[in-house]
């Protein structure tokens, strides 16, 4: 657990550091495998910009409409760049809406541009996992395996490491079978992409501690990454099945 | 034969669905034996605060368990520490607009690192009321994990820890929205 990053005077929030680093990276990941999708890369820089601005935007928007009292009592704390002041949904939501417009305004085809995200979507994921180990959240269950780590005061199970692992092993895959996969079907690489993520959150998600369960014991997150892995895996079968039969 | 063929073809999206919902029944939470952490007394989100007793500048004495019922922030500072300077005006701020809540406000000095004195004038320059805990053994700086300088942790009225807040100077607003929300929530 390492959360800061003391550089001096300055305090670096090393969480946030491993996500910028992972989105700089993705995205030239992204860039640089370009030649398998018919998109321009400027396209695909730019709509990734636009979507982080209006993310950003409409993540602060949304928490000075929450809470008008605590912006109106300081009211430049509207720029701040603290990370407590974003709504992370509301962002979200600004970010695919503003992606939406972008695309159809330079009429670009959505299974195709999310095909080529694919990589930075993967790397992302990598990114996540190494701020979850920065911060010391999504921390393991206890265990007395030989390679338990020493985290909040009990062996467990090092999750964040798992997730590393896992996220780097679909990227290698997308990576790979990035120019295969767009060859099926537009899309068919986003949902590979959605379907490995959903095995690895399934499996993953007994050793994490702090899961919510739903009933008897059963964690939230398997059942809607179960739900997730089958419907992905039945489109991607179905879509292959309609490539071989094109191809004859 | 048409049910077999398209069975087959459906196979690995099949085996999946069977193997995940298997590892789902398999690896439910056994909810007698779970982690309990209201038990356990350790500086992160969801635990149990750590227990302190320490003196006030002024000689007397305050236990963290003494104070359970109010939503409490603790802010470990240091006179040397720059960050540490600019948050405590935003800190005084907070301290006299919740004086009439159900809040109380708790700074910890690391005095085994500091110097009482330049504690003492950095608090007189400052205007600082709120009253100023010393942790003259590092103990409770120990405890608590703090490496880096400030660290501030918002605990609930029943003694949890609701949020740590790493590094300063602290936000004035995002801190008046976590107060707030934890004091409507009780």
């Amino acid at each position: 657990m390492f959360p800061i990053i003391q550089a001096g005077p300055f305090a670096i929030q090393s969480p946030g550091l491993f996500l910028i680093a992972g989105f700089y990276f993705g995205l030239y990941i992204s860039t640089k495998k370009i030649f398998y999708s018919k998109i321009h890369s400027n396209l695909i820089s730019n709509l990734t910009l636009t979507c982080l601005l209006m993310g950003i935007v409409s993540s602060r928007i949304a928490m000075i409409i929450q809470y008008p009292n605590a912006f109106f009592q300081s009211p430049l704390s509207i720029i701040s760049i603290t990370p407590d002041l974003f709504n992370l949904p509301a962002g979200f939501l600004g970010a695919v809406i503003a992606g939406i417009v972008y695309i159809n305004n330079k009429q670009l085809n959505l299974p195709s541009v999310l095909d080529t995200l694919t990589p930075l979507f993967a790397t992302l994921m990598v990114a996540i996992g190494f701020a979850n180990l920065a911060s010391g959240n999504s921390y393991g269950t206890i265990t007395n395996l030989p390679w338990a780590i020493y985290l909040h005061d009990e062996f467990r199970h090092p999750s964040q490491i798992y997730e590393i692992i896992s996220a780097v092993v679909i990227l290698v895959i997308i990576y790979v079978s990035n120019k295969y996969l767009s060859t099926i079907s537009p899309g068919t690489c986003v949902i590979a992409f959605v379907c490995l993520s959903a095995i690895s959150r399934l499996f993953l998600e007994s050793f994490r501690a702090e899961s919510h369960v739903i009933f008897f014991g059963i964690r939230t997150v398997q059942i809607i990454s179960w739900v997730i892995m089958s419907l992905s895996a039945l489109w991607i079968v179905a879509a292959y099945e309609k490539y071989q039969k094109s191809s004859k | 034969m048409t049910i077999i063929s398209h069975l087959s073809r459906y196979s690995i999206p099949l085996i999946l669905t069977v193997l995940g919902g298997l590892w789902i029944t398999v690896s439910r939470v056994n909810l007698d034996i779970s982690e309990n952490k209201s038990s356990i007394e350790h500086p992160f989100t969801g635990f149990q605060a750590p227990e302190f007793n320490l003196p006030t500048i002024d000689g007397e004495a305050i236990s963290l368990s003494d104070l359970q019922g109010s939503l409490i922030l603790v802010n470990f500072w240091a006179s040397w520490c720059p960050p540490c300077k600019i948050e405590m005006p935003t800190l005084q701020r907070t301290f006299i607009n919740y004086q009439n809540e159900n809040f109380i406000l708790l700074g910890i000095n690391t005095a085994y690192q500091d110097d009482v004195i330049n504690v003492q004038k950095s608090l007189t320059e400052m205007d600082i009321t709120f009253p100023i805990l010393l942790d003259n053994q590092g103990i409770v700086t120990k405890k608590y994990q703090v490496t880096a300088l400030p660290k501030t942790f918002l605990i609930s009225s029943n003694g949890f820890i609701l949020d740590v807040m790493i590094g300063g100077p602290l936000s004035e607003t995002s801190l008046k929205i976590k107060i707030d929300s934890a004091l409507s929530e009780k």
